[in-house]
């Protein structure tokens, strides 16, 4: 095992997750399945249960049982396996928060919708690209496999599947500072505080029309 | 670091939110230079590696809890950066019931009271804040361009994810950014999007509009066809649109997977500038224009992707499914999910078992609840004269809820100085107060359980409009007609006496 790195921010900190992945093999899962917002919570919901509540239970608060945090093996996932565009939609931030209120760490996806992607950022949960055939082969050994364990390394960027193989990753720099270090944004912004300063002055001075509102 | 070293260092170099390779997207170093490239190095304060920048903002816009997120962080002693750039208007939380100024209860929380209660102290520090008892309030991404809030040239951002809209004067936007890191820095970390230009050609049929070049779009090239990208609309037939049906087209970027849409400005452009409230005059008009014509993308920028639209013979298209990629021509029929392309089979399935359609029947005279006018997709005064139009001298059907929402109220005082809220109230349907109301189903703003929407909105999401509502997207004209119908129904058959 790697040395744990300290939190140096007061952000969330992702270093590594190890758990049960589900695979929700779906193209284009939204933000109003992730996360519904303006309607009164499913009647079957916990605090837990909030994320993917129009695929997790039917409208009187039964669960799918179609649906793959709702089969054995698969109720304690801390990471998702998905297809292409996961979390299209919109930027509402509780398309984060509640996966992650319900133990989901890491979503693993061809891509993933780009307010999604800014909010998994800003809030610690680790969303990996990665090409849809290797997704496939991780989620053919987790059906196979049911509850047994997968590792997603930040830190050396891998994914280690148990006897199948270990899968490379790639992550903006950024991303992998901000992460491990558990920066916040505004932390992360506040060492370049100088260099923002100097610019918004010389902008100002030149682009003066942005001003007169 | 600078734009140079920013290009060498970046090609082949690790990705943000999709796994695709760069390659072709940043070799670019004799080329010339995009819409997109040019007013991203203009706001680049700092490049961090990878594809990722810190940029200056020019306008941050703030939804409802805009001046409740601004009080918090002054009493915890903040100073907020660049506060004249900051603007807000509440739009998500407020009800559209016509009781809504007397009754303030309606409205979620405590935002209609937030806007007037603050209004000098951020007036003071030159913010701009709509509330419901202001004459120019309603949905941001009407107000904005209406306002001349939003400007080419600008890096425009907000939490809303239609920011994208704006893109359609000549700017680029993006939601998804929070209140608070904007707030206090003037500046959003962002990965650079590749660029994507669809290019429309052909000519529009009657009763063929924006919505339906979007929509068509999202059909031919996917819900995902704009991950990682900036689109850029061009073309001769995009040249030929009001800046209010280029919004429409730019609305619906993100529901392409894009993280931006825009429009190079023109004339067409400058002349819905220029007249508006918060636009330059004078001298800076002068010196904004002489900038602004600058900012199309250059005869030999080169783009990662480009597409080409041809629009001839496209009919008005609605969707039958559950992503804005499941659409159609209104005189098609319902598509099977065998004949879908392998990877798409469940999701046809699952689409088709939760918007209870039948492969092979005619998605037309499918029978219908609810009719949502409204949104920031299409709600401004063309539209509102376009389903004015389909419904003069017409009966909403018996059985169907139908709704119709300015997107604000300067076009709702337009729409009455031309007397068509008579038209729609007349006909039946109910003309209520602006805000984003069932695009989103908000506030007690929904779709009936499980009820079966037509909606001129932009998407069709399960649950979207409510629980277990089923939601078609269509343009204004097609959603007059359907109210009228009480079904689904071709707007160019109803206008041409053909349906009863």
């Amino acid at each position: 095992m790697a040395e744990e790195p300290a939190a140096l921010g007061n952000g969330p900190q992702f270093i590594r997750q190890e758990g049960i992945a589900a695979p929700l093999m779906m193209d284009n899962v939204d933000t109003d399945i992730i996360s519904p917002i303006g309607k009164p919570p499913n009647p079957g919901a916990t605090p837990e249960t909030r994320a993917f509540e129009p695929i997790r239970f039917f409208a009187d608060g039964r669960e799918k049982p179609d649906f793959i945090l709702n089969q054995e093996g698969f109720r304690r996932s801390s990471i998702i396996l998905a297809g292409k565009n996961f979390g299209t939609g919109s930027s509402r931030p509780v398309a984060v928060s509640r996966p992650l209120a319900g133990g989901i760490n890491v979503v693993i996806a061809e891509s993933f919708g780009p307010l999604f992607y800014d909010n998994s950022v800003r809030q610690g949960l680790l969303a990996v690209p990665l090409e849809g055939d290797k997704i496939e082969r991780i989620a053919e050994w987790a059906f196979a496999n049911r509850g047994q364990t997968i590792l997603v390394d930040l830190q050396r960027q891998v994914i280690e599947v148990p006897g199948l193989d270990t899968f490379a990753f790639r992550i903006e720099p950024r991303v992998r500072e901000k992460l491990l270090g558990g920066f916040t944004v505004r932390e992360e912004l506040s060492r370049l505080d100088e260099e923002i300063h100097v610019f918004a002055q010389s902008y100002r001075q030149s682009w003066p029309w942005i001003y007169q509102k | 670091m600078k734009r140079r070293d920013f290009i060498k260092t970046t090609v082949g170099a690790s990705v943000g939110c999709g796994f695709i390779p760069l390659q072709p997207l940043f070799a670019q170093q004799s080329a010339g230079m995009t819409m997109y490239d040019k007013i991203w190095e203009a706001h680049e304060i700092s490049y961090l590696g990878g594809i990722t920048s810190v940029l200056h903002v020019d306008r941050m816009m703030l939804p409802d809890s805009g001046p409740a997120a601004i009080k918090r962080l002054l009493d915890a002693g903040e100073r907020i950066r660049n506060p004249e750039l900051v603007w807000a208007v509440a739009d998500h939380q407020v009800s559209t019931s016509p009781e809504r100024y007397t009754n303030r209860s309606l409205n979620l929380g405590s935002v209609a009271d937030d806007f007037p209660e603050m209004k000098e102290e951020l007036a003071a520090m030159g913010i701009q804040a709509f509330g419901i008892d202001d004459p120019e309030q309603g949905i941001q991404h009407v107000v904005g361009p209406e306002t001349g809030l939003t400007l080419p040239g600008m890096l425009m951002v907000a939490g809303d994810s239609h920011t994208c809209t704006h893109g359609a004067v000549g700017c680029v936007s993006w939601g998804g950014e929070t209140a608070q890191n904007v707030l206090l820095t003037g500046t959003v970390i962002r990965e650079r999007a590749r660029n994507l230009r669809v290019n429309y050609t052909g000519t529009l049929g009657p009763w063929v509009r924006g919505k339906d070049m979007i929509l068509h779009t999202i059909g031919a090239l996917g819900a995902d066809a704009g991950n990682r990208c900036a689109v850029e609309y061009a073309g001769p037939l995009l040249r030929s649109l009001s800046v209010e049906g280029r919004m429409t087209i730019c609305n619906l970027s993100i529901e392409m997977g894009a993280a931006t849409g825009m429009v190079a400005p023109d004339d067409t452009t400058y002349e819905y500038v220029a007249s508006r409230e918060f636009a330059p005059r004078g001298e800076l008009w002068d010196q904004a224009l002489a900038y602004w014509r600058s900012l199309p993308s250059d005869d030999d920028a080169a783009f990662y992707r480009d597409e080409t639209i041809d629009m001839t013979g496209v009919e008005p298209q609605v969707t039958w499914g559950i992503s804005p990629e499941h659409v159609i021509g209104i005189s098609e029929r319902i598509p099977a999910p065998d004949d879908a392309p392998f990877e798409k089979r469940d999701a046809w399935r699952r689409a088709l078992e939760y918007t209870r359609l039948t492969p092979g029947d005619t998605i037309a005279d499918t029978p219908i609840d609810e009719v949502f006018i409204g949104s920031c997709a299409e709600s401004r005064i063309s539209d509102l004269r376009a389903a004015a139009e389909v419904v003069r001298g017409r009966r909403v059907a018996p059985n169907v809820l139908a709704w119709v929402i300015a997107g604000s109220q300067p076009v709702k005082r337009q729409a009455e100085a031309e007397g068509l809220d008579r038209i729609f109230r007349d006909a039946g349907f109910d003309w209520r107060e602006p805000g984003c109301s069932k695009c989103y189903g908000s506030n007690g703003d929904l779709v009936a359980q499980g009820k079966r929407s037509v909606s001129n909105s932009n998407r069709n999401y399960v649950g979207r409009q409510g629980i277990d509502a089923i939601t078609h997207l269509v343009s204004t004209p097609m959603a007059a007609a359907a109210a009228i119908a009480g079904r689904i129904v071709d707007v160019r058959r109803l206008m041409a006496g053909e349906i009863a």
